[in-house]
């Protein structure tokens, strides 16, 4: 039997609505809430974009997918968490809506999980050690007896965070994203610039390498006092410094976890995971041990509807009685661990 | 003539872990393991040098101080910081503590599980009294001799490499908080079935810190990083 699938996905400043008919992306389109340089996503204001966009974006997924009307769904799904309140409610209540007016089984998905199911479909890796890495999240993942395990994560702020924040104080674009612009301005730094680097076992900390590459960095509320005292470093040099810091703890942990499950894939996910400068060293990493990387284009490590579409499809092909979730639980959760899903897709 | 004495001989590689290689071999005739910290390509050289050579030093530093609290680590032999790498003690027949409780589970031997967890408490309590911390708490970097089943003779401490000692009052804290996280993490992940070890390591560990101020302010921050870890909000 032939199972579609629709996925709504807009935990955080994208909103996006895929298409997924057994393991096949019809369709999957997405949209970006981009905000003036220096300025970060506000909860609301994100919840506004995404409810004035929704339905337009809808039409556009279901006449690219070439589904005529709603009733060829055979499931909705949606995040359920984690990430912002406002954002994702207004995408539940959508979906919460359709899949009545449709009289359709209605599936609440953890992102992370979206993020993970979805890369095993595009790259066919069986049991990979993942990196999640994104905006909001850094997590270093196994598989094990019914959970995706979580073996390392941050212990404060995420890396994409990090780089976002960073990218703020440099005043660059949030157009296509402020990750995108320091791995271009990356490219031209060549001097190293010592950094915090902080691993313990398999966790990470960002936030003080957050505060310590900000004091190399000019702002106009500094004396001029303090601008002549300040170290002198090009912002292509503190780009560069701040990404070969940041990945090669990434890289670390991912080689700690490799060893510790005795795993030789690794598989890259979350909007970190398009940047080609981590993929490298990641490749780098696992030919000097025998391992494979797999990672995916930024199609699918950006946020988008079609991995939410997978991991509700398959949730709802696992449940026993094909009718998804009582309405009563399709909440939201801002808060909801990837380790706190029981996978029942999976022996 | 009498030949020089050969330093080392009868080299062979064991594994390669996540930051080593690990060979074995005969080093002035003793049973013995190299553990060489090879180059990381992926990482840029400058940061790759500072950091090798950090966990070098700290790895011998710390494991030494270990051993003068009177806890078991192998002993140095040798270190070469050009070769990036240090000759110590072989732990002839050691099995990992991972390795011991997944077979205690099995005999469902829940006494010496008990045991094992009651001389972890203890160990790490002696190292965090006298503000060290290790860094990197798995049931892989604890390992067990011969016969296996005394862990207050047979326990080993390994793998100081992101080791330290922490001096500054404020930072204490937060470090011992983190490194007791870290073990926890570890044995979740690692013993699903092992119901309550982490918990009975805990709780020896507790009765193990001797200053009564120091025990509760170090379980107030160790509940307050795992509240930062368990319910930071995630977004994206």
């Amino acid at each position: 039997m032939t199972i579609t699938a629709i996925g709504f996905e807009g935990s955080a400043n994208k909103i996006g609505i895929g298409v997924i008919r057994d393991g096949v992306v019809l369709s999957n389109p997405r949209c970006t809430y981009v905000t003036p340089p220096g300025e970060g996503f506000r909860p609301n204001l994100t919840a506004k974009h995404h409810s004035s966009v929704i339905l337009d974006l809808l039409e556009k997924a279901l006449s690219q997918a070439n589904i005529k009307s709603l009733n060829d769904i055979d499931v909705f799904c949606y995040t359920k968490g984690p990430g912002m309140g406002a954002p994702l409610i207004v995408v539940a209540t959508v979906v919460r809506t359709l899949a009545q007016l449709y009289d359709k089984p209605i599936v609440g998905v953890n992102h992370c999980i979206g993020h993970i199911e979805m890369g095993r479909l595009i790259t066919k890796a069986q049991n990979p050690v993942v990196l999640y890495v994104s905006g909001g999240n850094t997590q270093i993942i196994a598989y094990s007896e019914r959970r995706y395990r979580i073996f390392g994560e941050t212990i404060d702020i995420a890396v994409g965070n990090c780089l976002d924040r960073f990218a703020r104080l440099l005043k660059l674009s949030n157009d296509p994203s402020p990750g995108y612009n320091i791995e271009q301005l990356a490219k031209l730094g060549k001097n190293y610039i010592e950094l915090p680097y902080t691993v313990k076992g398999m966790d990470v900390s960002f936030s003080g390498i957050l505060s310590h590459i900000k004091s190399f960095v000019t702002t106009s509320k500094q004396s001029k006092k303090q601008k002549q005292q300040q170290e002198q470093h090009t912002n292509e040099d503190l780009c560069f410094s701040l990404q070969e810091t940041l990945f090669s703890m990434l890289v670390e942990i991912t080689e700690r976890a490799l060893a510790h499950v005795g795993s030789n894939q690794v598989l890259i996910v979350g909007g970190v995971g398009c940047n080609v400068r981590l993929q490298e060293m990641m490749k780098q990493m696992c030919i000097e041990r025998n391992a494979d990387v797999c990672a995916i284009d930024e199609r699918y490590c950006i946020d988008n509807g079609a991995m939410i579409a997978q991991a509700g499809y398959e949730m709802f092909r696992a449940s026993t009685d094909g009718k998804g979730m009582k309405l009563e639980e399709t909440t939201c959760s801002q808060r909801y661990r990837t380790d706190a899903v029981n996978v029942t897709w999976r022996d | 003539m009498e030949t020089a004495p050969v330093a080392y001989s009868n080299v062979e590689l064991i594994c390669q872990g996540a930051e080593a290689r690990l060979y074995r071999c005969l080093y002035f005739g003793r049973c013995s393991i190299i553990k060489e910290r090879f180059i990381k390509t992926y990482r840029h050289p400058e940061l790759d040098r500072t950091i090798t050579s950090q966990r070098l030093r700290n790895e011998v530093r710390l494991l030494t101080r270990a051993k003068q609290l009177g806890i078991h680590t192998p002993s140095i032999y040798h270190i070469d910081l050009d070769k990036r790498l240090i000759v110590m003690e072989e732990l002839v027949k050691c099995k990992t503590v991972k390795q011991t409780i997944d077979e205690y589970i099995t005999n469902d031997d829940r006494q010496n599980l008990e045991k094992l967890a009651r001389e972890i408490g203890h160990i790490i309590a002696r190292l965090h009294e006298s503000q060290i911390v290790h860094g990197d708490l798995t049931t892989s970097n604890m390992l067990l001799i011969p016969p296996y089943n005394n862990p207050e003779q047979d326990l080993y401490l390994i793998d100081f490499g992101l080791s330290s000692f922490v001096s500054s009052k404020q930072q204490i804290l937060e470090n011992i908080a983190v490194d007791l996280y870290v073990l926890e993490r570890a044995v979740i992940c690692t013993h699903e079935k092992a119901k309550n070890f982490f918990q009975n390591i805990l709780t020896s560990y507790r009765q193990a810190i001797k200053d009564e101020k120091q025990r509760e302010q170090i379980i107030k921050k160790y509940d307050e990083v795992r509240m930062r870890g368990r319910k930071r909000s995630m977004v994206g």
